[in-house]
């Protein structure tokens, strides 16, 4: 019994000693994880990502025969800001990773990222090498904290089976806002009880990039100049309303209505999107084409932009910062546009093949490029004076703003404006 | 006396071995994120720089944050109608289920499935089975002519559509109560039968009272779980239709993880565990009604 009793106490310390070491990553007993001999990378789960990060893995290490580090590459899955935000507040961001130009305004103010400005002239690396949009939107004020990988303007994509299915031509870059509208109509269909099977355009309503160059298009504001309040004016009073009819007519579809339809299931006769949703699109639809954005009352058009930031609390901060630069050289950019996701962002390869050829050849590819003459919609983060607080905008903006306007009927009252500008100025504080 | 005061000891201290474990992983994982948390609610934190302290503002701000009242109505409409109702839908459907037929147990197994299932991907199934211009409800309310139901669509019928989908996993519900009716002894059956007990008068009178600690139960475990209901509301609605369905989880969890306040979001978390804690001792305190066969102890 004794003997059992020596037996058990020895069993449970063990079983003490190895709870503590499973909590541990290997660095001492509550110390953190040893990453000296790994570089981390982190990028959203998705195939042609990860297809992309490891030929550039490859491209770097081949050029660079002095860097013999084993490159770990972390996808997450899920929503990809809320993982960053976890692994920031951990201590835990890969020492570089994939960003969204949403979370550059949060990294920045936590300064938790890099100033990549530092290191422009080190890599012979400038502004004027890429796109001034591109650079616009890594930048928090003097500062810059993402490297813009690509050109990503908003497009007008259309499933050309259903166009041949509704007897309309397809869009041309001579459209109007107008033309699009009116076809978006007569692409529509109706049920007997007034629901739509299938839509004209998807305007992506809970998108804000998409919202402000609609608003910004037909001249009105949704905020202030400061970014501190919420301020929509009549131009965009008017828009809202006109909005809401569209989608009652099915000419818009109605993004927030849990409608089952979309541009990719073949029920929606345009979209609008960016160069990224190229493959996906490429992938569902055997027929399909892109134009620019059409002209409005303002001529606009709205940009986005995905790129890598350099972790400032990395064991490998200056070989981040080196491979990023690579990813921003002409051999990066190549191999990056080779995936069909992206339009390089450098200006030299505007008319390579080496993007123009993907997801396949002979569309309008001159649509994602960038447009003269036109005003730029950049990302709502960068109207605001707190850009931290841009996924709270989005939200109000969407479930407090544009929703229920959506859901109404009739006339909306000024105290129902009032409470709606209330709510953006809330989410800006 | 000395040695047997060295033995107790030496007992002690065994049990506290085994124990350890247990108690440093509370400690660690439960505990400590509690105090931290307390603590973060009385800050401003974006997760990331040092928190600022702020006293009580958090717990004045909260409320005039997007839908956050709504949100504490929709957890209180929520948590009042779905556990009753799962209480007695579970109830009847375990009744049905404890009958002593060939095959019973298949049945069992279905019912008990959408249990083991994951709860995002029962979320994501029914996001379709209940859309409204496509989903096979509507589908076929369509072809009976009944025109289409908006479901999770529209304001005044989503949270409804939520309550009803609560009833997805009461298969573990229905499985303690299965237990309960199992623990009842047949010679309170037999009696009530030579007594001339119909099958309802024994279901008020042996039944029910009988199986009060499985009632008990499973009321705590309901209104626990309800006030914290979370996935659904993500999967499915994402708080809406203009925030008809959020929920105080939901919100704790949008606050702290898309927003980065995590200050405020602490505060909301205090604030439904004081409900929760409330809610639950009030239960404790008023169950004179349940009764055990054994004596409480």
């Amino acid at each position: 019994m004794k003997r059992f009793k020596r037996i058990a106490v020895f069993l449970a310390a063990v079983v003490l000693v190895l709870s503590f070491a499973a909590c541990d990553g290997g660095g001492g007993l509550f110390g953190r994880p040893n990453r000296k001999n790994v570089f981390r990378v982190g990028i959203s789960e998705n195939t042609e990502e990860h297809a992309m990060m490891q030929s550039l893995i490859a491209g770097f290490k081949k050029a660079n025969t002095d860097v013999t580090i084993d490159f770990s590459v972390e996808s997450y899955s899920g929503n990809y800001s809320d993982k960053l935000v976890s692994q920031a507040s951990s201590g835990e961001l890969p020492d570089l990773f994939f960003t969204l130009d949403s979370l550059v305004g949060y990294f920045a103010s936590t300064k938790i990222t890099v100033d990549l400005g530092d290191y422009f002239t080190q890599y012979g690396f400038s502004d004027d090498l890429i796109y001034p949009e591109v650079a616009e939107v890594g930048k928090v004020g003097d500062e810059i904290h993402m490297l813009g990988r690509e050109y990503s303007q908003v497009v007008l994509y259309y499933n050309k089976a259903i166009f041949d299915d509704a007897g309309e031509s397809y869009p041309s870059e001579s459209w109007t806002w107008d033309d699009m509208i009116s076809a978006a109509g007569k692409i529509a269909k109706l049920d007997s009880d007034g629901t739509v099977l299938r839509a004209g355009l998807d305007m992506r309503l809970n998108w804000p990039v998409t919202m402000l160059q609609y608003f910004e298009g037909k001249g009105g504001t949704l905020f202030n100049e400061n970014g501190t309040a919420g301020q929509i004016n009549d131009k965009a009073r008017a828009a809202y309303t006109e909005l809401r009819d569209m989608t009652k007519s099915g000419a818009i579809l109605d993004t927030f209505g849990n409608t089952g339809l979309s541009f990719t299931g073949s029920n929606v006769g345009m979209y609008f999107g960016v160069r990224a949703d190229a493959p996906v699109i490429n992938k569902s639809l055997a027929s399909w084409d892109v134009v620019h954005v059409p002209d409005m009352e303002t001529n606009v058009v709205a940009l986005g932009a995905s790129g890598y930031s350099v972790s400032a609390l990395g064991q490998h901060k200056d070989l981040a910062v080196r491979f990023l630069f690579y990813i921003m050289s002409a051999e990066g950019q190549t191999i990056l546009a080779r995936s069909g996701n992206v339009v390089p962002a450098l200006k030299s390869l505007a008319d390579s093949n080496e993007w123009k050829d993907y997801p396949k050849a002979g569309i309008n590819q001159n649509a994602f490029l960038q447009e003269t003459g036109v005003k730029k919609v950049f990302p709502i983060s960068t109207y605001m004076s707190k850009p931290q607080n841009a996924g709270m905008l989005t939200d109000a903006l969407n479930k407090q703003v544009t929703s229920p306007i959506l859901s109404s009927s009739g006339a909306i009252s000024a105290s129902d404006w009032s409470s709606y500008e209330t709510a953006l100025t809330n989410a800006m504080k | 006396m000395r040695d047997k005061t060295k033995v107790k000891l030496k007992r002690t201290v065994t049990g506290y071995v085994f124990l350890l474990p247990v108690i440093i992983g509370l400690a660690l994982f439960t505990v400590l994120p509690l105090v931290k948390s307390f603590y973060y609610s009385f800050t401003e934190y974006n997760n990331i720089t040092p928190p600022i302290n702020v006293g009580l503002q958090n717990y004045k701000d909260m409320w005039s944050q997007m839908f956050f009242t709504k949100s504490v109505i929709n957890t209180f409409v929520y948590a009042f109608i779905s556990v009753p109702l799962g209480l007695f839908c579970s109830f009847f459907l375990a009744l049905g289920l404890n009958a002593k037929l060939k095959g019973i147990k298949v049945f069992r197994a279905l019912f008990y499935l959408p249990v083991i299932l994951p709860a995002v991907a029962s979320g994501i199934l029914i996001t379709d089975l209940f859309s409204y211009t496509y989903g096979i409800y509507n589908r076929i309310f369509m072809a009976l002519g009944l025109g289409r139901f908006a479901f999770f669509t529209s304001e005044k019928t989503a949270m409804l559509s939520l309550i009803v989908y609560s009833l997805w996993g009461m298969g573990s519900s229905m499985l303690i109560w299965l237990a309960g009716f199992k623990s009842v002894s047949d010679t309170y059956y037999e009696v009530a039968k030579i007594e001339g007990g119909g099958p309802v008068w024994t279901l008020l009178h042996v039944t029910v009272p009988m199986t009060t600690p499985t009632i008990f139960y499973n009321l705590i475990m309901g209104i626990i779980n309800s006030l914290q209901v979370f996935t659904p509301v993500y999967v499915i609605t994402s708080g809406g239709p203009n925030g008809s369905t959020s929920t105080l989880a939901y919100m704790i969890y949008t606050f702290g993880m898309s927003y980065r306040k995590m200050g405020l979001a602490s505060a909301m978390a205090w604030f439904l565990f004081v409900i929760i804690m409330a809610l639950t001792l009030f239960v404790y305190k008023t169950n004179k009604w349940v009764y055990y066969e054994g004596g409480k102890d």
